[in-house]
């Protein structure tokens, strides 16, 4: 057997360019599978170190039970014996942040409090010293540096809706804010300054523990004291490890379903390879089978060397892997997730990397090496230099065809039954039938375009097609990887960007004035009504006030009826002439609409009929006469004031909405793009291997006067035809699916329509295209350079 | 007890319409320590006879007999492993894998069964097909008389029970050619081997012991070590 080893190894070097693109989509497989499990490990260890160190100096965490309204409970807890010191502790979620001159932080701020007491500090200051008293706070240092700010800054800091403070930056700290909630500043209060802001009583109340008193002791006298749970430090880090490390685990789960399409993909282009390079091989078979070695050697020979290419391509797939996982953050950062990161190699890591290469390497060639090496002994005398493609079977044509068809009517049937499980199975079946028939139907529509096409760009051209369709079931294969990336990247993008009407159309529906104040936190204080009244330059502000109503069960919006009215949605159970007592007043209801269980009322009346509606944003419009330049200013003077409120005209507010949808899509799109880029790798594979067979032919087409540049472009046609089939059936296959899962969303009203977002389809065709022209010019400088006279004159 | 037999040997390509009858019965026995040729002319089965005594083809009906094995009731299995172990080839072209070297390819039947070579077996070969000095060439480094060669050895390294040659003369010139037949002859002659050789070339033929002429996929008549002359004759007459 060793002879047979050494045989195999030494045809796996000697065929080593033929093998290297496949291993490069193992190589890519792989690498993102490790660089999200190097990336998710240093994660979950940077999560967790993070809260270990928030429990860093804190014995017992006291834990209020949310319905008790509790002032008192830092009070009962210092009372308790053993306990050294205490303090009541907020961490608010959503705060605004701006310079004293109204330069907006944005974000999703945090704001959390420190007690004087040293011994009760989870963290302390890099820079300056932690807030001691009123009016003092500190910020983290990555904020600071990103933002300009220094110690000594004033600052306006204010609650979620609630109305702002000026206080002075007086340090800055290393610790983060939770990165989970997205991105932003961690702010850092005195207790007063915090408990005045928060508006309600502490939820949790920190314990140093005095000597002599083990934290479990001390925790069990809190909780019989005070009813309250009271949670020992050990406990605390346990709990926040185990949420940390779930929460990398979530995250890395999600990047591993990335990864896992990657590998697929790399399974398309692995299979393809060897299919093409043992039909080159038929001979060679062949004649080892004639000379006596079983069909079994054969197959677990080809098989080893499926294993050499999956080893080598885990290999470089690690390393590349590491520098991805280097990368990783810098992507991620565009969502909001600053994670300060370093990457952790692992054992585990090293195994899954070689397991997922050498499996995938191994378990794609199976299915080819079981057909390709299915070879008669005999097969090494005949004449034939290269196995002729065997057409596609009776069976699969049915099975081709029936599934095709039932998976049409299933996206037509989703959109008619509104049934979106409908439109997944039909999804999966018509793919499935689709890539079953791609030998027969690919080839059938290059025959359809040939004519027009040769027409077009003459003999080349016309060559180049034939060439590609030469092989129907490699070609298929081929632009069936490409076909089933382009399909996935084609439908997220249809879905995301119908589902998301454009954005010019919803700035539209939101705007009804040349201003609109809102912030990102969703809610802005009502004081900021006052600050724009008080400004001569802009006309009657119009606010827009949304919450829900417990006394009547109904979502109440602000609508552009006369005040002492009320419009109600049909199922709100009353009707024209009615009345409806909506918070603390009752309304005649004027009209009927469409919607589920609304009520809507003039702005005036839901500030009459609640005490603290939520004012959601402002239009505002110039006084008249004033110019829109001017009308602006004065509402950025108003608005200085408060940190949370911003100001977009129409063109801006359109901006703004695109980013959001843009920056979520971005990412997704390039984790998407990579099983792309490894069908384009894919195809310029096959045209590798198929140079390599055609290596006498191409000889001869230069003999009889086909120029090299000729060739050249014959190659490079080759090439763009294929990248253009797998890419146009790709989108179209999106097109009907995005249709169908859009028409089987039931909605009120109107349903949502296909957007098409042409720039981005536009992007994905021309990167295609330049992929396919990139990927020619190796085989074609190896096509060009074979001396025509002694490769026609060479035996075989 | 002959090498090899063939009893009632017929082979049908296609059915039906197309049909065609490439053996019609035929019966001949090879003997061993001999060298035989196999002769006709173009169609008349030949290479259809070698491959089907060979094991590398089943036959339609008939038996194949190797000394005691009835190659028919062979599974492939075992047909590949009587292959390996028993049968030696060398063909017109396409005889060696490019990735070897000489050394390499001739050892490769050896290699296949995990079998160490016999040392002094290995030398006797290689010096009686005269390539010791080009042991570790590539077949693209070498010419197409010598690639004959490193066949012939590679057909003789397991000591079969025989070795089949189908026009292995047909690709070189006659100067190689007579080469490849003199080894093939001193096989026969200085090791005892049998040979049984396809070949159209009358040159070819007058190395034999034995001359086996087919015509329409039937056996026709023998001649025992004849002259180019005799066998130029009988061919004439059997076309
Ligand atoms: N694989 C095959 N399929 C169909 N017919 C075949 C096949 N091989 C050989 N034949 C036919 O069988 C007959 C004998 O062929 P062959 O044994 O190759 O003759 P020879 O070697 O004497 O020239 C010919 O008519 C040939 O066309
Ligand atoms: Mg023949």
């Amino acid at each position: 057997m060793t002879g047979l080893i050494g045989l195999t190894l030494r045809t796996t070097r000697a065929n080593l360019t033929r093998s290297l693109l496949s291993s490069l989509a193992v190589v890519l497989g792989v690498a993102f599978v490790c660089g999200s499990l190097m990336f998710t490990d240093g994660l979950a260890a940077a999560m967790t170190g993070r809260a270990v160190a928030q429990y860093h100096n804190i014995d017992v965490e006291v834990t209020a039970e949310p319905a008790r309204d509790d002032n008192g409970l830092a009070d009962r807890v210092r009372r308790v014996d053993g306990v050294r010191a205490a303090e009541a502790t907020w961490s608010l979620p959503f705060v605004g942040l701006a310079t004293a001159q109204g330069r907006k932080i944005r974000g999703t701020h945090e704001a959390v409090n420190v007690s004087p007491d040293p011994a009760l500090q989870p963290f302390g200051a890099s820079r300056g010293r932690m807030p001691a008293t009123a009016g003092e706070v500190v910020l983290d240092q990555h904020t600071a540096e990103q933002d300009r700010l220094r110690v000594g800054d004033r600052l306006l800091i204010s609650n979620f809706g609630g109305e702002p403070g000026t206080y002075t930056l007086v340090g800055l700290t290393p610790a983060t804010k939770d990165t989970v909630g997205g991105a932003g500043a961690l702010i850092v209060m005195t207790t007063g300054d915090i408990a005045a802001m928060a508006g309600y009583p502490a939820n949790t109340v920190i314990v140093d523990a005095a000597g002599g008193v083990t934290d479990a002791e001390l925790a069990g006298r809190i909780a019989a004291a005070t009813g309250s749970e009271a949670v020992p430090h050990d406990e605390l880090v346990r709990r926040a490890t185990d949420a940390a490390v779930g929460d990398a685990d979530t995250f890395r789960t999600a990047l591993l379903g990335f990864g896992m399409l990657a590998v697929g993909m790399a399974a398309f282009v692995i299979a393809n390879t060897f299919t093409i390079v043992l039909a080159q091989r038929t001979r060679e078979t062949a004649l080892l089978r004639l000379l006596g070695t079983t069909r079994r050697q054969v197959l677990r020979s080809v098989l080893l060397e499926a294993a050499v290419i999956g080893v080598g391509g885990s290999a470089i797939g690690l390393v590349v892997g590491v520098l991805l996982s280097y990368g990783l953050p810098v992507t991620l950062s565009a969502v909001g997730a600053t994670a300060d990161v370093s990457p952790v190699i692992s054992v585990r890591t090293v195994l899954v990397a070689l397991a997922v290469g050498v499996g995938v390497t191994v378990l794609s060639a199976l299915l080819p090496a079981r057909r390709g090496t299915r070879v008669l002994p005999v097969e090494a005398l005949s004449d034939a230099a290269v196995q002729v493609a065997r057409p596609a079977g009776r069976p699969r044509r049915a099975a081709g065809g029936t599934l095709t068809a039932t998976g049409l009517a299933g996206l037509a049937g989703a959109t008619v039954v509104h049934s979106t499980g409908l439109a997944i199975a039909g999804t999966l079946i018509i793919v499935t039938g689709f890539l079953l028939l791609s030998p027969i139907v690919v080839p059938f529509l290059l025959r359809l375009v040939h004519r027009p096409l040769a027409a077009m760009g003459g003999a080349t051209v016309s060559l180049a097609l034939l060439n590609a369709v030469r092989n129907p079931r490699r070609f298929a294969t081929t632009t069936n990887a490409l076909m089933v990336g382009v399909t996935l990247v084609g439908t997220f993008t249809l879905l995301a960007h119908s589902a998301e009407a454009p954005a010019q159309r919803r700035a539209d529906a939101k705007m009804s004035a040349a201003f609109l104040v809102t912030s990102d936190l969703g809610v802005i204080p009502p004081a900021l009504l006052d600050a724009l009244a008080a400004r001569p330059q802009l006309a009657a502000a119009r606010p827009t006030y949304e919450l829900f109503d417990d006394t009547s069960g109904l979502e109440v919006r602000t609508g552009g009826q006369p005040a002492g009215t009320a419009v109600v949605s049909a199922d709100a159970g009353t009707t024209t002439g009615d009345k409806i007592k909506v918070g603390t007043r009752t309304f005649p209801v004027s009209s009927v609409t469409g919607g589920t269980k609304t009520v809507w009322l003039n702005p005036a009346d839901i500030r009459a009929a609640f005490e603290t509606p939520f004012l959601t944003d402002v239009q505002v419009d110039p006084a008249p006469g004033v110019p829109a330049k001017n009308a602006r200013a004065a509402l950025e003077t108003a608005l200085a004031g408060f940190p949370t409120a911003i100001a977009y005209d129409h063109d801006e507010y359109a901006k703004h909405l695109n980013a959001q949808l843009n920056r979520g899509l971005d990412v997704v799109t390039a984790l998407l793009a990579l099983a792309v880029i490894i069908a384009l790798i894919g195809v310029a594979n096959t045209l590798t291997l198929s140079v390599v067979e055609r290596t006498r032919e191409n000889a001869l087409l230069r003999a009889v006067g086909l120029t090299r540049r000729r060739l050249r472009i014959m190659l490079a046609t080759e090439a763009v035809i294929m990248a253009l089939t797998g890419t146009l059936i790709g989108v179209a296959a999106s097109v009907a699916i995005a249709l169908s899962a859009l028409g089987s969303i039931k909605t009120e009203g109107e349903g949502i329509s296909l957007a098409v977002p042409w720039d981005r389809l536009g992007v994905l065709l021309v990167v295609a295209v330049l992929a396919a022209l990139a990927a020619s010019i190796v085989p074609a400088r190896r096509a060009i350079r074979v001396p025509v006279a002694e490769t026609l004159a060479a035996e075989q | 007890m002959p090498a090899l037999r063939a009893i009632g040997l017929s082979k049908v390509y296609g059915s039906g319409e197309t049909a065609v009858t490439a053996l019609n019965g035929v019966d001949i026995d090879f003997a061993a320590g001999r060298f035989h040729a196999v002769m006709g002319a173009s169609g008349s089965g030949k290479s259809t006879l070698m491959h089907c005594l060979a094991g590398l083809d089943r036959p339609t009906s008939g038996t194949v007999r190797i000394f005691d094995a009835d190659l028919t009731t062979l599974t492939d299995e075992k047909l590949t492993l009587m292959r390996r172990d028993h049968v030696g080839f060398v063909f017109q072209r396409f005889n060696l894998l490019p990735v070897l070297t000489a050394r390499e390819n001739i050892l490769l039947p050896l290699a296949i069964a995990g079998r160490r070579p016999d040392q002094q077996w290995f030398d006797r070969v290689v010096a009686s097909v005269g390539l010791t000095d080009r042991l570790d060439h590539r077949p693209s480094e070498l010419s197409g008389g010598q690639q004959q060669r490193v066949a012939v050895a590679r057909a003789l390294i397991t000591r079969p029970w025989v070795v089949f040659a189908d026009e292995p003369t047909g690709n070189l010139d006659s100067r190689s050619g007579a080469e490849v037949l003199g080894l093939l002859r001193d096989a026969v002659s200085a090791l005892g081997q049998t040979v049984v050789m396809v070949t159209h070339d009358l040159r070819a033929a007058a190395y034999c012991d034995r001359v086996v002429f087919l015509s329409d996929g039937r056996y026709d008549t023998a001649l025992e070590s004849p002259s180019a002359d005799e066998i130029a004759a009988t061919l004439e007459r059997t076309r």
